[in-house]
C-alpha cells in the first residue's frame, strides 16, 4: 500500500513538474490583459468609491433624526424576535451566490478558452517536450485562480479602507442603519474572521473544481467553435449549483440542509451562508470540505490519466461521459471514443 | 552519445499506426523519417518524446530511457503554432525558461538566433526602427520612436515568418536532440536557404538530428541515414548510399542532336521520358549504357549529354512506397 502510495506520488510529481512556470508565464499574460486590467481597475474604483459617494446623498440625510427611520416587519417576524428574518437570509444567500458564481465563470471560461487556443494554434506538441499536460493545465487553472481571488480580495481590502477612511471624513452611520435595516446584525449573524475564512476555502475548493472541469472540457476540444460548447457543459454545473442553492434555500431547515452543505456542486453555493446564519457549525463546513477536495482530488486523477491523450487529440469534441470512460480504462483511448461520437453523430 | 530506438509500436484500437520501428544514431548527423502522409512518421516522433505512451519498445539515449528532462531536446513540431495575441518577446522566453535556460543567456541567444535568421525587426525596437527607415535620424526622433515600439504578436506575421520564430524556440536551447518535423515546408527560397545554413551549422557542431520530410532533394542533402516507413512498416532502411549503390547506376539522362529512339530500343533500354532529343533512360546497368553510347557514336548521332547516374532518393523511395500502393 505504502509503495502505491509513494509511486503514485512520485508519479503526480513528475506530471506536475514545470506547472510553477506555466503559472508564472499565464498570471503574466493575465495581468498584461488590457480588458483584464480594465475590470480589475473599474471594480477597484467602485469598490474605493461607493462609500463616499453614497455618504454624500445618505450621510448627512438623518444623521441624527432616528425618526425619519422606521423598521417595518411582519408579525412573524415579531414573534419571532431574535432570530435571521427570510429576507435577510435569502439577501445573504443570494448575493453570495452570485459573487461566488462569477468567480467560478471567469475562471472556467478563461480556462476552457485557453486549453482550446493552445490545441487550435497547434502549440500544445511544442509544449508538451518541455512540460506534462497536467502541469500545463494546472498551472493555467492556479493562475486564473490567483488573479481571481487577488481581485476579489484588493476590492474587499478597498472597500474596507474607503470606509475607514470615509469615516473619518464624512458620517457614514447610513452603512449600520442600512445593514440593520436588512435585518444583518453582528448578535445575529456569525459574521467574523470565520465567516471570511469559510467563504474563502469553500470559493477556492468551487473554483478548483468546476475549473478541472472545465479543463477536461476543453481538452476534449479540437476547435475554436467547440468552445462555446465546452463552456456550456462546464456553466452548466455551475448554473445547476447556484439555480439549487437559491431554490432549496427555501426549503432549509434538517437533513436538507445537511444534503446542501455536503453535495459537492451546491455546496460551494451554499456553505458560507449557512455557516453565517448558524445553521451548521464547523464540523459540518469540515465534512463539506473534505468530500469536496476528495472531489477535486478525484477528478485530478481522472485529468491525470486522460489529458496526454486529450491534449494531441483532434477530431469532434469528446464529452464528459467518454472522456470518462477513458479515465475507468476499458480500453478506450481518445480515437477510439472519438470515432464513436462521429458515428453517433452520422446516425443521428 | 547514442540514440536507439527498438522495436517500437503503437496501436490505436485495432489498427496498427507503428510496427516494429527500429533504428540507431550512433554518431551524431542526420537520421531522416521518410514516408507517405499517415505512415507513423509523427508518431514514432511523438512516443520518442514520450508524448504519447508507447504500446512497445524502448527510446534509450546514451543506453538510458529517453527523456526530455535529461536530454536537452530541441523540437520542430509538424503541426507549429504560436500563441496569437501574447509578444513574441515573452514566448521566446517563456519557452526557454521551460527548457532551462537562464533567462539572462535566453535574452542573448534570442539575440543571436534573431540575427541570424533576420527576425530582429519583429523582436526589438532598434531593428524595427532600422527596417522602416534606414537613413539616419536624430538621436530625439529615434528615442521617440523606440518608446513608441509595440512588440509585434504572432498573428502579425507572415506563415514564413512565424516559422522563424518556432525554429528559434526549438534552438534556443541549444539541444543536443534536435528532432525537426517537415522543418521547410511553406518556406520560400530565400528562408529555406537561410534555414539550411543554420542545419548545417547544427550539423557540423556534432549535433544529432532526427528529420521527418516529404522533400527527397532535402532529405539527401543532408541525411547519411534513412528509413521509409510505409503503412505503419518499415520498408526500407540503411545508409543513404549504400542503398543507392545496391541500384547500380541504371539512370541515364541523353540528350543528342537527331532522333537516338531507335538506337535506344535496339540495345533493349527503356525511355521514361522523352522530350526534343533529351531522353530519361532505364539501363540494367554500366555495359548496356556503354553498349548504346558505341552506337550513337558509330552512327556519328552527335551526343550533348550523356549522364549515367545512381537513382535519386525521390525514385527510391517512388519504388518501394508506389509498390504498395499499387503505381
Amino acid at each position: 500500500m505504502r509503495s502505491l502510495w509513494k509511486k503514485w506520488v512520485t508519479d503526480m510529481g513528475n506530471r506536475l513538474t514545470g506547472a510553477g512556470m506555466v503559472y508564472r508565464f499565464t498570471l503574466q499574460q493575465i495581468m498584461k490583459s488590457k480588458s483584464n486590467r480594465a475590470v480589475f481597475g473599474i471594480l477597484l474604483t467602485l469598490a474605493a468609491l461607493t462609500i463616499p459617494v453614497a455618504g454624500l446623498f445618505l450621510g448627512s440625510r438623518g444623521g441624527g433624526d432616528v425618526s425619519s427611520y422606521v423598521e417595518v416587519s411582519t408579525v412573524e417576524e415579531y414573534l419571532n424576535g431574535g432570530r435571521i428574518g427570510f429576507d435577510t437570509r435569502y439577501g445573504i444567500q443570494y448575493g453570495y451566490s452570485i459573487v461566488a458564481m462569477i468567480l467560478c465563470v471567469f475562471s472556467v471560461t478563461y480556462i476552457v478558452r485557453s486549453i482550446v487556443e493552445e490545441k487550435v494554434s497547434r502549440l500544445a506538441e511544442t509544449l508538451m517536450v518541455s512540460v506534462r499536460p497536467m502541469a500545463l493545465v494546472l498551472g493555467k487553472i492556479l493562475a486564473v485562480m490567483t488573479f481571481m481571488f487577488t481581485m476579489l480580495l484588493a476590492v474587499l481590502g478597498v472597500f474596507g479602507l474607503s470606509y475607514v477612511i470615509s469615516g473619518r471624513l464624512m458620517d457614514v452611520s447610513f452603512v449600520s442603519r442600512l445593514l440593520a435595516s436588512m435585518g444583518i446584525s453582528m448578535d445575529l449573524l456569525h459574521l467574523g474572521p470565520g465567516a471570511v475564512l469559510v467563504a474563502l476555502v469553500s470559493l477556492v475548493l468551487a473554483d478548483c473544481f468546476f475549473s478541472l472541469l472545465a479543463g477536461l472540457a476543453g481538452a476534449g476540444c479540437s476547435s475554436m467553435d467547440e468552445i462555446e460548447s465546452a463552456n456550456m457543459s462546464a456553466m452548466m454545473a455551475i448554473l445547476a449549483g447556484y439555480l439549487v442553492s437559491c431554490i432549496g434555500f427555501g426549503l432549509s431547515g434538517g437533513p436538507w440542509t445537511i444534503v446542501m452543505a455536503i453535495c459537492p456542486v451546491i455546496s460551494a453555493f451554499t456553505v458560507p451562508a449557512f455557516y453565517v446564519f448558524g445553521d451548521i457549525g464547523m464540523g459540518a463546513v469540515a465534512v463539506s470540505w473534505l468530500v469536496e477536495l476528495v472531489c477535486v482530488l478525484m477528478l485530478l486523477v481522472l485529468s491525470a490519466r486522460v489529458y496526454d491523450q486529450l491534449i494531441l487529440y483532434r477530431g469532434s469534441r469528446l464529452k464528459f461521459r467518454k472522456i470518462l470512460a477513458m479515465g475507468t480504462g476499458h480500453g478506450i483511448t481518445a480515437e477510439s471514443a472519438g470515432k464513436r461520437s462521429r458515428k453517433e453523430g452520422t446516425a443521428k | 552519445m547514442s540514440l536507439t530506438v527498438s522495436h517500437l509500436h503503437k496501436t490505436y484500437g485495432e489498427k496498427t499506426v507503428v510496427e516494429d520501428l527500429s533504428f540507431e544514431m550512433k554518431e551524431p548527423g542526420v537520421y531522416a523519417l521518410l514516408g507517405t502522409n499517415g505512415a507513423g512518421k509523427t508518431t514514432s516522433i511523438r512516443m520518442m518524446l514520450g508524448m504519447l505512451a508507447k504500446d512497445g519498445g524502448e527510446v534509450l539515449w546514451n543506453g538510458g530511457p529517453l527523456q526530455t528532462e535529461t536530454c536537452n531536446v530541441g523540437y520542430l513540431a509538424e503541426e507549429r503554432g504560436l500563441y496569437p495575441k501574447y509578444s513574441l518577446m515573452d514566448q521566446l522566453l517563456y519557452f526557454a525558461r521551460l527548457r532551462g535556460v537562464p533567462q539572462a543567456e535566453a535574452k542573448e541567444r534570442i539575440r543571436y538566433w534573431a540575427k541570424r535568421l533576420e527576425a530582429e525587426e519583429y523582436l526589438y525596437a532598434d531593428a524595427a526602427r532600422a527596417a522602416e527607415n534606414p537613413e539616419e535620424e536624430s538621436s530625439k526622433k529615434r528615442r521617440k520612436k523606440a518608446r513608441a515600439f509595440r512588440p509585434k504578436l504572432a498573428d502579425q506575421l507572415s506563415k514564413g515568418n512565424q516559422q522563424k520564430i518556432q525554429f528559434m524556440i526549438a534552438l534556443i536551447s541549444d539541444p543536443e536532440l534536435l528532432i525537426l518535423d517537415e522543418p521547410l515546408s511553406g518556406l520560400d527560397p530565400v528562408n529555406t536557404d537561410l534555414f539550411k545554413g543554420i542545419i548545417r551549422d547544427e550539423i557540423s557542431k556534432g549535433k544529432y538530428l532526427i528529420m521527418s520530410s516529404h522533400q527527397m532533394a532535402t532529405v539527401e542533402e543532408f541525411c547519411s541515414d534513412i528509413t521509409i516507413l510505409d503503412r505503419s512498416r518499415t520498408v526500407l532502411q540503411g545508409n543513404l548510399n549504400e542503398i543507392k549503390k545496391s541500384y547500380g547506376r541504371i539512370n541515364l539522362h541523353l540528350k543528342t542532336e537527331k532522333d537516338a529512339a531507335p538506337y535506344i530500343q535496339a540495345c533493349g533500354a527503356q525511355i521514361l521520358t522523352e522530350k526534343e532529343c533529351e531522353y530519361q533512360i532505364r539501363v540494367s546497368g554500366e555495359d548496356q549504357a556503354n553498349q548504346l553510347l558505341g552506337a550513337l557514336i558509330a552512327d556519328g548521332v552527335p551526343v550533348i549529354t550523356f549522364d549515367l547516374r545512381e537513382p535519386s532518393l525521390h525514385e527510391i523511395f517512388v519504388e518501394k512506397v508506389g509498390d504498395r500502393h499499387g503505381k
